[in-house]
């Protein structure tokens, strides 16, 4: 990177040598929740399921 | 016999010719198409572009073909301005356009119509922001060619960490007022998930850059659902694969300007800030087509008809109101003109009453807050809506338009892929209904519960490339094309 995105003796604003992670509550996702987000049987059955779910909305959309 | 002229052949354009020449072709009718770029493209697929996974053909196809079969007559040229009562010389309302096709290049050509839909999209505004855009010193993914760009620049980075040297990576929106957040969203997670294919995961600092309030804000103001018997956020649920997946991010920023390596920016507490960078994709601020318009008598008629951000006035309350006020009602259902009762505007075209998310400004007063989105649902679903409106009014079945499609009363799948891959891809599948929030329908969430979801997985991966194929077939008017929805 730039070398002077760290120069302490540059006037202004100063770009940070890493942008800090921000605070957040979010919870992060267990193992088993990422597991289950490539398993192919489950993810097959949610495709149907999130399938069902658009095709509800969007015939409700055409009006 | 009546005319009808469609300015730009996109998402919603196209959507609209293929169903006035189903309803109005095989009757006589004549659907002209006027759009500048000879090719058709699935936008949505060029965040694939962007990374390589995709090439400029597998997004896009030409369109002369495709209308040739169609019977629809297909002028490659850009609109310049409208005369909607006409002029000296014709009593018909005409439109002038400039021909961008290589045989016709700069000649001007006034086309008559009985009626004109305006569905010219976004006119990409890289010099709102001084040194942003692949003319300065940011990419983009907005167009096909945009995105090639992108992904080379991508490579060059990859070659870099490859060879020791860490990168900051940058992906965002490049002014205060910016929408499609999806898009920069999207992006994102797709540039992680190469650079993790990659190997240089740990070589890489990736930054989401964003004029948002709050992660998931999506300029739709965020959204709440239903997760296992809780109601939860979409700031949370979108904050919680930030944090997997270790992009950091940067709320409510305006950038003011970008140098080689560098974005000036201010944040909402009206703080400047810099911030370098190895790579950056950030989208463009949007405004209409910049067309302009005159009277009989040739007096510019411009401001009555368009708005100052050039997209177009419809059946909206334009009233300025504070957030409070703001009402679902007032969001256009007919998409005519204000002022003229065969002008109408789809898509990104016409002039929103107003932001969906929360107005913001800084204490400077620069306002950073993201326009509403217009997706490819509720664009396409307009259009529809549009189309069959004009042709009853054509075949005298009706007076007005009749076709309701409100964005406070119709919903939105949104599909963002967080990589591809047919087993390793993942993507979020969002729901929402309605696309603008009602309060008097929905008085806690403003939306329904039940039709706004979300859902990240492989799942979502398969649906997206499913779409891809599928709006691409649909399109192209293939056998059957009517039955796949908006
Ligand atoms: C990178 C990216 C990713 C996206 N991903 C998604 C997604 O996953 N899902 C989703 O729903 N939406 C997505 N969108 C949004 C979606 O692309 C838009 O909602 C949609 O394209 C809007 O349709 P439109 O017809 O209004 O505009 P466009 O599709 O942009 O079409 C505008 C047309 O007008 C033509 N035109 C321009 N100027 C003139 C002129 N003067 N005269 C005549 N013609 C003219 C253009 O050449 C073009 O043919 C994405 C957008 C971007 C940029």
């Amino acid at each position: 990177m730039s070398e002077l995105s760290t120069d302490p003796t540059q006037s202004g604003p100063v770009s940070p040598a890493e942008v800090p992670l921000p605070a957040s509550l979010a919870p992060k996702p267990s193992s088993k929740t990422l597991r289950q987000r490539t398993s192919v049987p489950l993810q097959a059955y949610r495709f149907a399921a999130v399938s069902l779910r658009m095709m509800s909305m969007i015939r409700k959309s055409h009006h | 016999m009546a005319r009808v002229v469609i300015l730009g052949a996109g998402i919603s354009g196209h959507t609209a010719a293929q169903h006035l020449q189903r309803l109005l072709g095989k009757k006589g009718h004549e659907i002209v198409v006027v759009s500048p770029n000879s090719q058709w493209n699935w936008i949505p697929s060029n965040i694939w572009v962007g990374v390589g996974q995709m090439a400029k053909e597998d997004v896009t196809f030409p369109l002369a073909p495709v209308y040739a079969k169609m019977g629809v007559d297909f002028r490659q040229a850009k609109a310049v301005a409208i005369w909607p009562e006409g002029d000296a010389s014709s009593e018909r309302a005409q439109v002038e356009v400039e021909f961008t096709s290589p045989e016709r290049a700069g000649q001007r050509e006034r086309i008559e119509y009985d009626y004109l839909i305006n569905a010219t999209g976004p006119k990409l505004n890289f010099g709102a922001t001084p040194g942003l855009g692949p003319d300065g010193h940011t990419v983009s993914v907005c167009t096909y060619s945009h995105a090639e760009e992108a992904s080379k620049k991508l490579q060059e980075v990859i070659a870099r960490m490859k060879a020791g040297q860490r990168q900051r990576l940058v992906i965002g929106v490049g002014h205060g007022t910016c929408t499609c957040e999806g898009a920069a969203f999207e992006y994102t997670f797709n540039v992680e998930h190469e650079i993790r294919q990659a190997g240089v995961r740990h070589m890489a600092e990736i930054v989401y850059f964003t004029n948002e309030n709050e992660l998931g804000d999506f300029g739709v103001g965020g959204m709440s659902f239903m997760q296992q018997g809780f109601v939860t956020t979409s700031q949370l649920w979108t904050e919680s694969l930030f944090r997997e997946r270790d992009v950091r991010w940067i709320l409510g920023a305006h950038a003011h300007r970008i140098e080689e390596g560098r974005i000036h920016y201010e944040t909402l507490d009206g703080e400047d800030h810099v911030l370098d960078f190895d790579f950056a994709m950030l989208l463009p601020p949007f405004r209409g087509a910049d067309l302009q318009a005159f009277d009989k008598q040739g007096e510019e008629i411009t401001g009555d008809i368009f708005a100052p951000s050039g997209f177009l006035k419809v059946d909206a309350d334009y009233t300025p109101k504070p957030y409070d006020q703001w009402r679902a009602e007032d969001w256009p259902k007919t998409y005519v003109s204000q002022k003229y009762a065969n002008v109408f505007a789809v898509g990104i075209a016409f002039a929103p009453p107003h932001q969906i998310s929360v107005p913001r400004t800084s204490p400077k007063g620069t306002v950073i807050t993201p326009a509403p989105p217009r997706t490819g649902m509720p664009s396409g679903i307009m259009a529809r809506a549009v189309a069959e409106s004009i042709a009853e009014m054509i075949e005298g079945k009706a007076s007005s338009p009749e076709h309701h499609a409100s964005m406070a009363e119709m919903g939105a799948a949104c599909v963002a892929s967080a990589g591809k891959g047919w087993t390793k891809g993942t993507a979020a599948s969002m729901t929402m209904f309605p696309v603008v929030p009602n309060y008097q329908k929905y008085p806690e969430y403003g939306r329904s519960l039940k039709d706004t979801t979300g859902e990240l997985g492989l799942a979502g991966h398969w649906m997206k490339t499913l779409l891809h194929h599928m709006f691409i077939y649909k399109a192209k008017g293939r056998p059957g094309w009517s039955f796949i929805p908006e």
